[in-house]
């Protein structure tokens, strides 16, 4: 199979060796994941800690926009091959000016996507749990003779969760065409024109999905409860025991997770192996990977009850099922995080011959560096000057999620837009 | 454009797996769907039920029965914590959200709209506060308690009200008899007025009212969580004006015992009939932890009263059934006082409604909640039939949907 195609340049970059660890290896792994957690920390200070300057973390305003900076990055690396900018600039400029740029553009797109298109457009001219504005306007909930309309703070919670809850889909259903399916069958577009077709085509079926995974949930939010036409009761109260959304974000999170297992620690393998062309391989890698994440969701909430016991209809805390669904979710992430650390940082550590072995060590250092770092989330979040966050492992405002996703996002800036200066440096030709 | 000749590089990948396609396949989806059906059945409802370990709700079993009292009465002095939400919510979005520290935060108390003052009943200040009294008697009458549960916020506010509610004196015995207001109970002296506070939780509207309280009454014992945090702990030793927060403030440090809830989950006894239990949770405006009440009433069983019930009152009750001698859905599951933190803004969130599908089933006999349960929520209670105790709507509480400042329940 030898076709004519535009290649990202992240794949060249890797594949080609492009850059490479500027001390060696572990050295420099240990010293560029050491940066990424002291820079997430200083940034998460700044931007988000309710003891910071912006204070964005309210919870759910700021950890929205952390959600779509990390859509936005997978758009611009993956469907747009890092467009503008073309091979020639990114081979040959250097990756502070680079990254610079990227940042810029991955900033305003979020801005412009969530304050232009949610806030301004969808959300004021067709359904205002988007619209931070209109959801003041109308009032967020109207139960007969009693106060609180026109109520700000969670009007604007209210809308944070619908549009990060179609962030939380998008970031599973957007790297599906690039990495299962190759592009197929858009693959020969040149680029921009690949990357707005795919942009496009994941962006419908993100909001086919939302509506059947999401706006069921907002039915249920909003009162009286939506019935008949406007949304149906949520259709999965039977098998999830709650009402709650975050059931959908809970699964979804996993199937995220597990494609991105796929894509850095298992580079593909054994999924491309199976099948040699395009659809089928795109389709059998999906469905697979679609079952092994539904196991490991099952498989995280069967280590919680087995920990604190079955979850309980109604109930709070720990005990409630819809938070069980969110922290198999959660925990998919501490794991996510020890992978791309073990894919950017570690060069995709060990390199045998043998593929399978090769597979299950660096499968096994993930398990283990997702747990070590939900215990720094979970041991260490309380400090005042790291994240002051109240100790304990439930509360209804409180989302793991948004501090492991920004860590995600650092990296994925500085793997993919920053060429993971100055720890890696240019190859010598 | 580059030209690749993608299927060498992807042989020799397939190559080190050291397996063939077909043979592959098999095994993959075998193991996957073992692996899918395997997880999918342990955390099946029939595994749960069937063949995992039952739940843990607690570090220990408390020994079945902790004695019971013949009767509770509680009044509600207040549970108008602030009195405009809108203002309040603003205040606490200004600050930053939801997890911001609440001696932080720069809460209205100037000409507030539905707020209070001294001089004026409708605008002013936006702080209230939450207390009730609690009186408990057993073994035929013979054995009285009377105490307080939290002090509330705003000390003008708590100075009103204490100065406003009646003590009630109906079966109080001879020697225990005080005629007039709340605040004449607090004055009165050890053994004669009450014979504790009880504090739920350090959230500003719970605790930081302090002072109305100490001021005539400094050595009165108290109970609090251990999980607080420091400033809370400081505030009781004494903290000036300004130090903090609006009314974060203490000018009579408490001298009297001190008893402070160290272990989650473990049942402390407080008298016959009545346990706290400490559940160690974060909870919003930096606040950690909140410590309940659980009494049995004799024939009736198990009332529980709360601040705000943070944990939520189906956690409570799932942790009565596992504890407790003899509880079970619809079986000693007899009632319930105080905020029980369900939409205390009346915002809402789905999980909101799986409760209120789901509580019926315990089979509560009396409900008088009130706070921060939410207006909404009782709507809701009362579409599901949940038998919520009516109030009267006096003294600035809005609604009589439920148990308002001044009214009184009684277990039975």
């Amino acid at each position: 199979m030898s076709e004519e195609y535009e290649e990202n340049w992240l794949e060249i970059r890797d594949r080609e060796k492009l850059i490479v660890p500027r001390w060696g290896q572990p050295l420099t792994g240990i010293a560029s994941l050491l940066f990424i957690f002291v820079v997430s920390w200083i940034t998460w200070q700044i931007f988000f800690a309710p003891t910071g300057i912006f204070r964005l973390y309210t919870p759910l305003f700021g950890f929205m926009f952390i959600r779509w900076i990390l859509i936005i990055a997978i758009w611009q690396a993956y469907l747009l091959y890092l467009w503008p900018l073309s091979k020639e600039k990114l081979e040959t400029w250097h990756p502070a000016l680079k990254g610079t740029i990227h940042v810029l553009i991955n900033i305003f797109i979020m801005l412009l996507l969530i304050y232009g298109f949610f806030d301004s457009f969808l959300g004021r001219y067709g359904i205002p749990y988007f619209s931070f504005s209109k959801l003041t306007e109308l009032g967020y909930l109207k139960p007969p003779g009693v106060a609180g309309h026109f109520e700000p703070f969670y009007a604007r919670e209210y809308v944070s969760n619908a549009i990060l809850f179609v962030a939380a889909i998008a970031s599973w259903l957007s790297p599906v065409l690039p990495v299962y399916f190759e592009m197929w069958p858009w693959r020969k577009l040149k680029q921009p024109l690949l990357g707005f077709t795919t942009i496009i085509v994941t962006f419908f079926i993100t909001f086919v999905l939302f509506f059947v995974l999401m706006h069921p949930h907002f039915g249920v939010l909003f009162i009286p409860w939506q019935y008949y036409t406007a949304a149906v009761p949520a259709w999965w109260y039977h098998i999830a025991h709650t009402l709650h959304g975050d059931f959908s974000v809970g699964w979804v999170m996993c199937c995220t997770c597990t494609l991105w297992f796929v894509e850095s620690i298992w580079e593909r393998q054994p999924f491309f192996t199976i099948a040699k062309k395009q659809p089928w391989r795109g389709l059998i890698t999906f469905i697979l990977t679609f079952a092994m994440a539904w196991g490991g969701f099952y498989l995280l909430q069967l280590l919680q009850s087995l920990w604190w016991g079955p979850p309980i209809e109604g109930a709070g805390r720990t005990w409630a099922p819809h938070w069980r669904a969110l922290h198999a979710g959660e925990m998919m992430v501490f794991f996510l995080i020890a992978a791309l650390a073990i894919t950017f940082y570690f060069d995709n550590w060990p390199h045998t011959e043998n593929g399978a072995l090769n597979w299950l060590v660096r499968t096994a250092l993930t398990l283990l560096g997702g747990w070590l770092i939900s215990i720094i989330y979970y041991e260490f979040g309380p400090i005042p000057w790291f994240l002051g966050e109240v100790r304990g492992l439930m509360s209804p405002y409180k989302y793991p999620l948004a501090w492991s996703i920004w860590v995600v996002d650092l990296m994925l800036y500085h793997s993919w837009f920053f060429d993971k200066w100055p720890f890696y440096k240019k190859a010598k030709a | 454009m580059v030209e690749l000749d993608e299927t060498k590089v992807e042989e020799e990948v397939a190559e080190s797996w050291k397996l063939k396609r077909r043979e592959f396949l098999k095994a993959l989806l075998a193991g996957i769907g073992a692996g899918f059906f395997a997880t999918a059945f342990g955390s099946s409802i029939a595994a749960y039920k069937y063949f995992l370990p039952p739940p843990k709700y607690g570090k220990t079993s408390f020994p079945n029965t902790f004695g019971q009292v013949d009767r509770i009465r509680i009044t509600c002095i207040s549970e108008t914590s602030w009195f405009n939400n809108i203002v309040l919510v603003n205040d606490i979005m200004k600050a930053g959200g939801l997890l911001v520290n609440q001696y932080t935060i720069p809460w209205s108390t100037k000409d507030v709209k539905d707020g209070w003052s001294p001089e004026n009943y409708n605008v002013g200040d936006n702080s209230g506060g939450y207390s009730a009294l609690i009186e408990t008697w057993a073994k035929n009458g013979k054995e009285y308690h009377r105490f307080l549960l939290d002090w509330g916020w705003n000390q003008k506010w708590m100075e009103y009200i204490y100065n406003t509610v009646d003590t009630p004196t109906k079966d109080v015995p001879s020697d225990r008899l005080i005629k007039g207001k709340i605040i004449d109970l607090i004055k009165a002296p050890p053994g004669k007025g009450l014979d504790f506070v009880f504090i739920s939780h350090e959230h500003f509207d719970h605790y930081w009212g302090m002072d109305t309280v100490l001021k005539y009454n400094p050595n009165i014992p108290v109970y609090v969580p251990g999980t607080m945090y420091p400033e809370s702990f400081e505030l009781l030793k004494g903290v000036p004006r300004g130090k903090y927060a609006p009314h974060a403030w203490n000018e009579h440090p408490h001298t009297g015992p001190l008893h402070v809830a160290k272990e989650p989950l473990v049942p402390f006894k407080i008298f016959d009939g009545c346990v706290g239990v400490l559940f160690d949770i974060p909870i919003i405006c930096r606040v950690r932890g909140e410590e309940v009440l659980y009494f049995w009433v004799k024939d009736h069983g198990l009332v529980t009263v709360t601040g705000c019930n943070h944990p939520g009152i189906i956690t409570l009750y799932e942790y009565g059934i596992r504890n407790f001698k003899d509880v079970r859905y619809g079986h000693n599951m007899y009632g319930v006082y105080g905020g029980l933190h369900i939409s205390p803004f009346e915002d809402w969130d789905p999980d909101h409604d799986d409760l209120v599908l789901a509580l019926p089933k315990y089979g509560l006999k009396k409900v008088g909640c009130n706070h921060c349960t939410g207006y909404i929520t009782v709507e809701k209670f009362l579409k599901v039939g949940i038998p919520v105790v009516r109030g009267t709507a006096r003294h600035k509480t809005k609604k009589d949907l439920y148990l308002g400042n001044a009214d009184v329940i009684e277990f039975p």
